[in-house]
């Protein structure tokens, strides 16, 4: 298999497309830097406290730049342009960090953009109670209302199937160009999402969401930001930040009698400047740049998620709860033995198979026709005088009733036994060692009897997903456990496990089972993520913190989920946990690196501030004057913030190490980082303000 | 000259709608308010800031003092409110 047939490589590559096709991010900046501006109003500046006591300063060194003594006499020569200065370079201050604020959503809205242009108003055609059909606007249609759609028409609004077949393009919203069929009364294929098109047919809709409340107008809202409020993570670092201000208010609002009396009056202008250096104001300008980045993150890989606080769920994140079906393995399991038993040949099995599978139109039953009839086995009856057994959750079985009478199953070995029984047959002891030949392959096995007359098992093939073994090894070092479900036997449940690497499985699952799974582990006090499409789903996707559910889905598992999928790729969840990490990861790692700002900040402007007071040995950066080192850390203050909003933006390059492997990782190179990196940059930027004469 | 029980009562109903009118006011403009009380306050805060640095500054630098004094103080409250109730922003 080449490196661009690898499935994974596939679909992200086709992740690439999509980004590249919905997202416009031209004049991205411009439009960002007009926002930046737009952003200084006081409204907007008072919801973030550190940045909101920059813009104060700014005010107040600016009405000190236009009269210097405002508050008295200060020491000093030049106070005047040393001022102005401080005052442009804490507006600039404020600038990168509104900057950073607008690129992050400028990229959000670009999203929305393309999402609101397959979003239109169309004229609907409304079915009246009487059965006549109104054409109305799109905008008028209300929750329950019956609309007909015919081919070539626009999804006027999100709704139910309730009657006709057709076609569905609905590479509108995921970018996938097959047509999907729609139908009534099937779990999957009943509902659809206004803005898709429908290509052949017709169908008659009930909608299902009032004008507005549409899923596009949901994604719409989110991308944009529209909806977004402070995830529990951000608010508990808003509040650390608040108490760090508050001190640091506390502490400089306090310095001018120690140094009147020290014999060092200080400048309210150089108050200031040490107050703003002292505040985290890297972390406080870049904060929510981060957070918009991480669903901006999420959003390009064709997620929608409902708020900031389910990405920021998805880091922290203890337990995996997967299908093994799809997600797992390949969603299509292939015939690929014939064991006969009781006595028959496999040519024998083979035909009584075929008669089986004839009205089965899953991928296993027409794999199932295609190996019989490549083993000779032919139909010999009339099939439109035969009737199909559709499989059920109930009989775990399905079949044919043939027109002579006799009834042919195949299904779920302990379904089949039973069967047998029924119909007066005894079932022999090789069908147990069949049996448990396929599971410890890994397979599933499947009965098949004609009446009471066992033949045989298939044997189901289980092909696991190329690259599952490394994702699952990578998720434990992070310390996320998972836990595989299916319906298998629990031999076969075992070796898939085994070979998939996952850490436990439950066999012989129910959907209910998923609930209890998930209620267990919460229990235990741990966060659990899952995935799933249909309605019965939905309770376990609103109990999990993490619920993804496939945009091929019901609306109902939509409804209940906090995240959708519309490229209904179960595997997706475990990108989703490495995307809620890395947004985590990343907000640390710049906190860290912001305080330890602090003590270069601190060492540069103290011992200028208290020259006079005899402490210049803790000069130890030997700037060139008290104002060169006031300007000095103020500019690299505020160059710091543009400097990392690439960084923000992309978040910090994930590694999937154990949580303390990564403390230290961090710790060491933001930590360390945070307090080299500033000694460096004041002492150079004292060198260039020297050089050129600011100071 | 004495007030009688229905001057003193009208009064009492003059004040109690000015505050009325003032709390409405507050809600609708609060900056106009907070800088009215601000300045009002600063009254008290400026002489004292005056006295006790003797004679070396100016009535205005006094006022402008006083004022500073009053920002730092409304700045500390906004970021205790900020502590307490961070969902606010």
């Amino acid at each position: 298999m080449t490196t661009n047939n690898h499935p994974i490589a596939e679909k992200s590559k086709r992740y690439q497309q999509n980004k590249q096709r919905k997202v416009n991010t031209k004049g991205l900046y411009q439009r960002a830097f007009k926002d930046a501006f737009v952003k200084l109003n006081p409204k907007v500046m008072l919801k973030n406290p550190v940045m909101f006591v920059v813009w104060l300063g700014t005010i107040i060194t600016a009405l000190l730049t236009i009269n210097p003594d405002l508050f008295g006499a200060t020491p000093g020569e030049n106070q005047l342009f040393f001022n102005g200065l401080v005052t442009i370079i804490l507006f600039l201050t404020i600038l990168f960090a509104n900057f950073a604020e607008a690129v992050a959503e400028g990229r959000g809205k670009a999203q929305a953009d393309s999402l609101r242009s397959t979003k239109s108003d169309t004229t609907a055609r409304k079915v009246l109670p009487s059965g006549e059909i109104e054409e109305v606007s799109s905008t008028s249609l209300h929750k329950g209302d019956i609309i007909q759609v015919i081919s070539g028409d626009i999804i006027p609004a999100d709704g139910e199937v309730i009657e006709g077949v057709a076609s569905v393009d609905e590479s509108a919203i995921t970018g996938e160009s097959a047509p999907v069929l729609k139908e009534p009364g099937s779990d999957m294929a009943s509902s659809v999402t206004g803005g898709t098109k429908i290509i052949s047919d017709e169908l008659k809709i009930r909608v299902s969401s009032d004008p507005g409340k549409g899923f596009l107008d949901r994604m719409i809202a989110l991308v944009e930001g529209a909806e977004r409020s402070k995830t529990p993570n951000e608010i508990a670092l808003t509040v650390l930040l608040a108490v760090l201000t508050e001190v640091f208010l506390i502490v400089v609002a306090t310095i001018p009698p120690i140094a009147n009396y020290a014999g060092s009056p200080v400048g309210v202008v150089t108050l200031i400047s040490l107050l703003v250096a002292l505040i985290p104001t890297t972390i406080g300008g870049l904060l929510s740049a981060i957070g918009i980045a991480g669903m901006d993150r999420v959003a390009q890989f064709n997620v929608i998620a409902t708020s900031g606080r389910a990405v920021e769920a998805c880091g922290d994140v203890n337990t995996l709860v997967l299908d093994k079906t799809g997600t797992i393995t390949l969603g299509n399991r292939l015939a690929e033995q014939f064991i006969p038993v009781n006595g028959h040949n496999e040519k024998e099995l083979a035909q009584v198979a075929l008669a089986a599978s004839l009205f089965d139109n899953t991928p296993e039953g027409k794999s199932i026709v295609k190996l019989a009839e490549k083993l000779g086995a032919k139909i010999d009856f009339e099939p439109n005088s035969a009737e199909g057994i559709e499989f059920s959750a109930k009989t775990r079985m399905s079949g044919t009733d043939l027109p002579n009478g006799k009834e042919v199953r195949k299904g779920a070995i302990s379904a089949i036994k039973g069967f047998v029984r029924s119909r007066g047959g005894e079932v022999s002891s090789d069908l147990d060692d069949a049996y448990e030949r396929v599971s410890r392959l890994g397979g599933t096995p499947l009965g098949v009897a004609l009446d009471g007359d066992m033949y045989g098992v298939i044997y189901l093939k289980d092909i696991i997903k190329p690259g599952m073994r490394e994702r699952f090894d990578q998720l434990r070092r992070m310390g996320v456990k998972s836990v595989m479900l299916t319906g298998d036997n629990r031999i076969t449940a075992s070796v898939i496990a085994q070979e998939a690497g996952v850490d436990d499985f439950i066999a012989e699952a129910t959907p209910e089972d998923k609930i209890s799974v998930i209620q267990n582990e919460q229990q235990k006090g741990k966060l659990v993520a899952m995935t799933g499409d249909g309605t019965n789903d939905a309770p376990a996707l609103a109990q999990a913190n993490v619920g993804l559910a496939m945009n091929t889905g019901t609306q109902a598992a939509k409804e209940a989920a906090n995240m959708v999928d519309l490229d209904s790729d179960p595997t997706k969840l475990i990108d989703l946990v490495t995307i809620g990490k890395q947004l985590l990861i990343t907000r640390g790692a710049l906190t860290t690196f912001s305080l330890a700002n602090d003590i270069a900040k601190y060492f540069a402007i103290i011992p200028a501030m208290f020259a006079a007071a005899g402490i210049g040995s803790l000069n130890v950066m030997s700037l060139a004057s008290s104002q060169s080192a006031v300007l000095s850390a103020l500019i690299y203050n505020a160059l710091i913030i543009p400097a990392l909003i690439p960084l923000a933006l992309k978040g910090v390059e994930f590694r999937p190490l154990s949580a303390n492997k990564l403390l230290t990782r961090n710790i060491l190179l933001y930590g360390l980082g945070g307090i080299i990196a500033p000694f460096v940059g004041i002492k150079i930027i004292d060198l260039i303000i020297t050089k050129i004469g600011l100071s | 000259m004495k007030l009688d029980k229905s001057n003193k009562f009208s009064l009492n109903q003059n004040m109690i709608e000015t505050i009325q009118n003032i709390g409405d006011r507050f809600l609708k403009n609060p900056l106009a308010i907070v800088l009215f009380l601000t300045i009002s306050l600063n009254l008290i805060i400026a002489p004292v800031v005056m006295a006790a640095s003797g004679a070396e500054i100016t009535r205005n630098t006094a006022y402008a003092i006083g004022i500073l004094y009053c920002v730092t103080l409304a700045l500390s409250v906004y970021l205790f409110t900020v502590i307490f109730q961070p969902e606010r922003f």
